[in-house]
């Protein structure tokens, strides 16, 4: 009706209106703006990435060197898997991977939650609270890390200096961060913490305050008490973030390479040796061979498939 | 009033009695305290050392870290990085600011409409777009930076370009956007649409003035995360900027500060603390609009 | 006047015959501050460069240069290559980020840039994608003394073609401190692994700061230089002359029993130390001896500087070998501008220009042509604490020992096989057979594969 009333204002059709008015019938059709709207997305992300990507994955199959020309580059299937089985670093890093992924991002979960409903309730100094808390997300990575590199240096650590302080650590035995096998896994992934809860606790936060209120009040007049309005209201209106938030941290945890690299070099003798950086290592230092690192972070692709399944499952339009 | 009025009035004064009384109420700013309290300490004490060490001197960080005098306390390490000829660190915040800036704001665009279309409309393959929009992640961009720059190349795109580095962060920006948002627009109620769609509206229009709006709390959180993660990114600014003065902050800091097997640690906290400003800028300046989109949300609820 | 240290008497020789004060015939180039103040605090007199040949090239050079720990070497070089630039009509550019070797092969995959420092044995694995520059190391060879024998093992391919110009290898010595080494009797250092073991154990009896040899995953470089010594020393190696894997021998046992012993009297950080930390150790009067490169040396001030010295790796049963970390140009072979760079690097590589970063690199770069050694301006001709490095490169191998490097080998340097076994024994998490057998296995799946 609105467009009757507008054509008839203007005396000449504009090109313009008619235009609009043509999209407007055609993307009635809901099936034709679906795919328009994904148009440039498209273009931008299979377009820029799908090269690299599908290069990466065909090269996961031959035997390409940096520098080999193409016409050298042989086709040889599964080869570069197979090697793989018998790599026992390889599948130290494997190992070391899903501990260092689900146990970080559970955590992340956990303590993003914690955060969010913290800082929900929070009434007073909101902005700064939440401007602090965010600082670890904020601080570029490569830049943090390497504060967190002299944070566990093995003679200057702050943290061993304040345990000392506390009279929890000797004061003359120095604790290894990084020598220490497990001490160096639990390092880089307190690091991964630190840095990722706040993306979490933003994430959250943000779906927590689309919350109505009613819904809350209605409930505490109806007897719930805090548990259960967290279990049957809180919960169930965040998920939908809370399952993205997840996804998307635990594909780029399960990535993760820089914290890593710099502070323990995937050391001690690989207890913190991880997919990417031993995929970074083989491919692009070593003997430069980019067929077999790509096989590395291609191989994770079976164990990545419940989460695709879980992100199928959970696409699909739910009314 | 009418009787129903009346009747929800009287819950609403029980409630707040129940909250004023209950020694449920107090239990609970305990552990709101020292949740507080924990997130403090755990937010503060790296960030607080890194902080501390950019004020201190070179001397005073490597001969006596754990002794600090306060009248030793100086600006010097910021003055050295602002002005020292050889590394132009405004230089590399100017990069920085318009990469993230422009990548963000390209994303949002593009990631956003997508967005929609995978969250709000019904229609074949929409899954499987989503599932390969998706699967650009499960490669790390420590493998993805060789063929880039071979892609770069072979487009003609130019080194240590501002330009070209925008290009190549919309895509992990895009992705994470498109991804992200349509779990907010899923989760919006679907009545207000199609009221206005019965009222004679477009899609196009239905999707700007009704359903972008109930989500821009959503909207505005990606922005910031896609700035974030673009403001901190540093494989692709390494591999794509040679030139100093194209570097980006990230880039620059760890070029500056690290040199061979030397770290100045004075300087390195100091350009993570400058290089932290404008993100924590934007972020205030987004909570406004945040705060403001809330209120306007509560209001139409 | 402050008194002069030669390190510094060193610096400000180089920078003066760098031309670095002679900006008035060069573009202008942003020097830092550190160079102006040095520059105005002595007078140096104003060499100008020698008459370049006139060729104009035109066109562009994009070059990926290492980047060095002392900030001077990086500027003297883009001012030399700015002055050669201008004179041969060609638009020169110079990078040289922390991570050098990332973007050179970023490089080659994407066909940019022309010529980039590799580093070890880096140009015998992109193989033909580098350009032959024999013409150019045949001429470096006849006109300066001759390679030495690692030159042509890094330098030359299968074929005897020369794929890259060793330029120079990074010296690795041990630091240590004159004044806690001399109180247990070795003021001058020790020259074989069992009096620096008596050293050590006297240090530790004393309760002065003990030795600090890195051998840790996550100081990789450092610890490779150290273990690979010690392991060919003791008549260890990965392999034999035929190149079957023979880690599991008798000269590594011994390699591995002396490291155990020496872990006992040593710091007890040396499993976590990163590439700086033993730096910062040393520097903070924690520990009184570690290896690295020169970087200590550059950084020491007052008390750490006087009491400090250097001293080559020790001798073993078997001899003295060391392992070396070697700096070489090569030249792309997909550039587009290959008359040129061939023209820029054999200048690069005259005295004239050499020199001066040498001098200033204060055995960061030590050259691998035997003319050299006996050169009154060579830090090691010049600062008593720097004698040890002359000829340094006579007994030092890259990796593959005793075969000549290649990939296999250094996929094995980068595996931290060698440098993991060590670890394993010292921190107890293997004995030494377990330690072995491992390390074992793992060369088996790169050099049997």
């Amino acid at each position: 009706m609105s467009f009757a009333q507008k054509t008839t204002a203007s005396q000449q059709p504009n090109a313009w209106l008619r235009f609009k008015r043509w999209c407007g019938c055609r993307f009635e059709d809901e099936t034709l703006f679906g795919y328009v709207l994904l148009v440039p997305t498209i273009l931008v992300v299979l377009g820029l990435i799908g090269y690299p990507f599908l290069t990466s994955v065909y090269y996961s199959f031959t035997d390409k060197t940096i520098g080999m020309d193409a016409s050298q580059i042989k086709f040889i299937g599964f080869d570069n898997f197979a090697s793989l089985v018998n790599d026992r670093i390889y599948r130290k890093a494997l190992v070391n991977t899903f501990n260092f992924t689900v146990t970080a991002v559970i955590a992340k979960i956990l303590l993003g939650l914690m955060m969010a409903l913290t800082l929900n309730e929070v009434k007073r100094f909101r902005r700064l609270f939440r401007a602090t808390f965010l600082l670890p997300w904020v601080i570029p990575t490569s830049l943090s890390v390497l504060g967190w590199l002299w944070m566990f240096d093995p003679q200057f650590s702050v943290i061993t200096h304040l345990l000392r302080i506390l009279g929890l650590a000797s004061e003359t035995t120095s604790i290894p961060w990084k020598a220490d096998p497990q001490l160096a896994m639990a390092s880089v992934q307190v690091v991964n913490i630190w840095r990722g809860t706040p993306f979490f606790g933003m994430m959250i936060l943000a779906s927590l305050m689309t919350v109505p209120q009613e819904l809350y009040e209605a409930a505490t007049v109806d007897g719930a008490n805090w548990l259960q309005r967290f279990w049957y209201i809180t919960f169930p209106c965040i998920r939908p973030v809370l399952i993205v938030a997840m996804l998307f941290s635990f594909v780029r945890t399960m990535g993760d390479f820089q914290i890593v690299w710099i502070l323990t070099n995937g050391g001690p003798f690989d207890s913190t040796q991880l997919i990417a950086t031993r995929a970074y290592q083989v491919a692009i230092q070593g003997a430069k061979e980019t067929g077999l690192g790509a096989a590395i972070a291609v191989s994770l692709f079976p164990f990545l498939l419940p989460v695709i399944l879980l992100y199928l499952r959970y696409a699909r339009r739910e009314d | 009033m009418t009787a129903k009025g009346k009747a929800e009035q009287k819950p609403r004064r029980l409630y707040d009695l129940l909250r004023g009384l209950t020694g449920h109420f107090t239990l609970r700013n305990l552990v709101l305290s020292l949740s507080l309290l924990f997130f403090l300490f755990f937010t503060l004490l790296p960030v607080g050392w890194m902080v501390l060490t950019s004020f201190r001197s070179d001397q005073a960080i490597d001969m006596h870290p754990f002794e600090i005098h306060l009248q030793d306390l100086s600006l010097d390490q910021y003055v050295k990085l602002l002005t020292d000829p050889y590394f132009p660190f405004p230089k590399w915040m100017l990069n920085s600011i318009i990469v993230s800036l422009t990548s963000s704001l390209i994303s949002i665009a593009i990631g956003g409409i997508a967005a929609y279309s995978l969250g709000r409309l019904r229609y074949r393959g929409g899954s499987a777009i989503g599932l390969s929009i998706f699967s650009t992640y499960l490669l790390p961009p420590v493998l993805l930076f060789i063929p880039l720059r071979v892609l770069a190349a072979r487009l003609g795109l130019p080194s240590n370009s501002v330009w070209t580095l925008t290009l190549t962060y919309l895509t992990f920006q895009v992705p994470f956007i498109a991804w992200t948002l349509s779990s907010y627009f899923q989760g919006i109620p679907t009545e207000l649409v199609d009221a206005a769609r019965i009222d004679g509206a477009s899609r196009l229009k239905a999707m700007f003035l009704i359903d972008v709006p109930l989500v821009l709390p959503g909207i505005i959180s990606v922005f910031f995360f896609a700035f974030t993660l673009s403001w901190g990114e540093y494989m692709y600014a390494l591999t794509f900027m040679s030139q100093k003065s194209a570097y980006t902050v990230p880039l620059g800091m760890v070029n500056e500060a690290q040199i061979g097997d030397i770290y100045f640690w004075g300087k390195l906290m100091a350009g993570a603390v400058l290089g932290s400003v404008p993100v924590v800028i934007v972020y205030s300046f987004l909570m406004d609009y945040y705060l403001a989109g809330m209120i306007a949300g509560a209001v139409k609820g | 006047m402050k008194k002069l240290s030669r390190r510094d008497f060193l610096r400000w020789t180089a920078l003066g015959s760098a031309g670095l004060v002679a900006s008035a015939c060069s573009k202008e180039i942003e020097v830092t501050k550190i160079i102006k103040e040095t520059i105005v605090e002595k007078e140096t007199e104003v060499v100008t460069p020698t008459a370049m040949a006139e060729q104009m090239f035109g066109g562009s050079l994009d070059l990926i240069l290492r980047h060095s720990f002392i900030p001077e070497m990086n500027a003297i070089q883009e001012n030399q290559l700015a002055q050669w630039g201008e004179a041969h009509g060609v638009d020169v550019s110079v990078s040289s980020p922390g991570e050098w070797r990332e973007m050179i092969a970023s490089g080659i995959e994407s066909k940019t840039g022309d010529i980039g420092e590799t580093f070890q044995e880096e140009a015998l694995i992109y193989g033909d994608a580098l350009a032959d520059v024999s013409d150019i190391c045949e001429e470096l060879g006849s006109k300066y003394g001759g390679w030495y024998e690692l030159a042509e093992k890094v330098g030359k391919d299968d074929n005897g073609v020369w794929r890259t110009i060793p330029r120079a290898f990074t010296a690795h010595l041990i630091n240590y401190r004159t004044d806690y080494f001399g109180e247990v009797g070795y003021p001058d250092g020790c020259k074989t692994y069992d009096e620096y073991l008596d050293a050590a154990t006297k240090l530790k009896e004393a309760g002065l700061p003990l030795v600090g040899n890195t051998v840790s995953q996550t100081g990789p470089n450092d610890s490779a230089s150290w273990t690979y010594s010690v392991l060919w020393s003791h008549g260890g190696s990965e392999v034999d002359e035929n190149g079957k894997v023979a880690i599991n021998s008798e000269g590594t046992r011994k390699a591995l029993e002396y490291i155990q012993k020496l872990a006992e009297v040593s710091s007890p950080n040396i499993t976590g130390f990163d590439e700086g930390a033993n730096n910062r150790a040393f520097l903070g009067g924690e520990i009184s001896a570690t290896q690295n490169a020169t970087s200590i040396y550059y950084n020491a001030k007052d008390e750490v500087l006087e009491n400090m010295n250097h001293m080559r790796y020790p001798e073993g049963p078997a001899g003295w070998v060391m392992f070396t970390e070697m700096n070489t140009l090569s030249l792309f072979g997909h550039s587009k501008n290959l008359e040129a760079g061939k023209a820029v690097l054999r200048w690069l590589m005259d005295e004239e220009q050499l020199i001066p970063l040498v001098q200033i690199g204060i055995t960061f770069y030590t050259p691998l042509l035997r003319g050299y050694d006996d050169l009154p301006s060579m830090p090691w001709n010049v600062d008593p604490k720097l004698a040890v490095a002359k000829g340094l490169a006579h007994g030092g191998n890259v990796t593959g020992y005793p075969l000549p490097p290649s990939a296999k080998s250094a996929k094995a340097y980068q595996n931290r096989t060698i440098v993991n076994m060590f670890a394993r024994v010292i921190i107890g998490d293997a004995s030494i057979d377990e330690a072995m057998k491992t390390a074992e296995e793992d060369l088996k799946a790169v050099y049997e594969a």
